[in-house]
């Protein structure tokens, strides 16, 4: 669907990755040259990755409180907190309500979670938009993942991909005639194709004890890691981002040469600069922050465009493209302006 | 597209010579990965702006299997 909100503004922007940083060339799962090759592929050979004890909430929590800070704006004005990810704290309650309490909230608020991954940071924006134009004010928007908790570090399709990291958005009703626009798809035939395949509700549960042969059987096939088909990823993006992105430029009535910024999900460089060169967008007005960083899923485009921030503090950010893709399959992109944003650096989470 | 830069692309997604590639060359001995599926897609994609499905690539067996994938537009 294609939709278009007036008179809202992306207020500000904050994001937080883990200070543990991890090399590929760490693995043993792979020898030199082929960890070379996935890594030239890739696009970096180094992630963050949090700790055991650290989950997405934390680093949500962490960006919130900065922007908070920085905005110096007063929490009892906001209306609701969204926490789009795909690693809660539980299966219940809503990790929206934790972070509602750690954020001293008002009870005035809604919250709820959203649980999408690589497009979940524009779905956010496309939600608070839509609940802004029913009513509410200012809405934080908290999207983030640790998939590093999902990955084993056996399978050699995920093991040196995903980074974690979480963001904080603040979105607000504005007077101005600021628009943005935003085009959303779903193809539920990829669910499988990006999946953790067990460990809620569809396979067997065990309970203690666990007393029979059959059950030790089932526990050998059990498989909570993720499963990622990247052939089919690509394929998938080859076949949907573009005609998004064309439809969106369409829609806002511009042109690619009128927008100052494409953040796309930072999934890897070969497929973000093969998207660039497909859709004809000139090299330099594609956010690329892999280095170091990882595809950080849900948290990546809030991430590319602090690192933006970070690595260029003198930045000027007009009208940008938002492009999320991934999981489901799911695609969502936003065309809006963030000229008068505040983004601030990439923040890195204190280790205890 | 010519079938020798065909050939010579395949050799430059795998990393090999291209004396070692022809069309009856099985791509199991090749080295054939999923990085080289999703290159693979990529020169689809860019050169012949076809949406090859990762399937019919896991199907293949030689060469010349994917060239069949790409069979309209190589020439001779």
């Amino acid at each position: 669907m294609e939709t278009m909100h007036i008179g809202i503004k992306i207020a500000g922007i904050a994001s937080t990755i883990p200070s543990n940083i991890i090399s590929s060339t760490q693995s043993t799962l792979l020898s030199g040259d082929e960890i070379r090759k996935i890594t030239d592929n890739l696009g970096f050979s180094q992630r963050r990755v949090v700790d055991e004890n650290t989950c997405t909430s934390d680093l949500c929590f962490f960006a919130a409180e900065k922007l908070l800070q920085e905005l110096d704006f007063s929490r009892d004005l906001i209306d609701g907190i969204i926490f789009v990810s795909q690693t809660p704290d539980h299966f219940i309650p809503a990790t929206a309500f934790i972070l509602h309490q750690r954020l001293n909230l008002p009870k005035t608020c809604f919250a709820f979670d959203v649980n999408l991954g690589c497009s979940g940071y524009v779905y956010g924006i496309w939600l608070a938009s839509s609940l802004i134009q029913s009513g509410a004010k200012n809405v934080l928007l908290l999207a983030g993942d640790t998939i590093s908790k999902l990955v084993s570090s056996d399978d050699r399709s995920t093991a040196f991909v995903f980074g974690d990291a979480g963001s904080a958005t603040l979105i607000s009703s504005d007077q101005s005639n600021s628009k943005i626009h935003t085009v959303i798809g779903s193809d539920g035939n990829g669910a499988k194709s990006l999946c953790v395949p067990d460990g809620a509700f569809r396979s067997k549960r065990f309970k203690t004890p666990i007393d029979s042969s059959d059950v030790q059987n089932e526990l050998e096939k059990y498989n909570p890691y993720l499963f990622m088909d990247g052939s089919e990823v690509f394929a998938f993006t080859l076949r949907e981002i573009p005609k998004m992105i064309k439809t969106l430029i369409l829609r806002a009535e511009t042109e690619i040469s009128q927008v100052d910024g494409f953040f796309f999900h930072q999934a890897n460089q070969f497929m973000l600069k093969h998207l660039a060169k497909r859709m004809g967008i000139p090299g330099d007005k594609v956010a690329i922050f892999l280095d170091g960083i990882g595809n950080t899923s849900s948290a990546s485009i809030p991430v590319a465009i602090t690192e933006s921030r970070r690595q260029n503090p003198e930045r000027i950010f007009g009208i940008s493209v938002l492009a999320g893709f991934g999981v489901g399959w799911s695609w969502a992109g936003a065309l809006l302006d963030l000229s008068g944003t505040v983004v601030m650096p990439t923040l890195e989470y204190p280790n205890d | 597209m010519k079938k020798s830069e065909f050939l010579a692309e395949i050799a430059d997604i795998l990393g090999v010579s291209v004396a070692d590639v022809s069309e009856k060359t099985s791509l199991q001995e090749l080295g054939w990965d999923s990085l080289a599926n999703v290159s693979f897609l990529g020169f689809a994609d860019e050169k012949f702006d076809l949406a090859v499905s990762p399937k019919a690539i896991a199907e293949c067996i030689y060469v010349e299997d994917l060239m069949g994938l790409v069979q309209q537009s190589i020439e001779g």
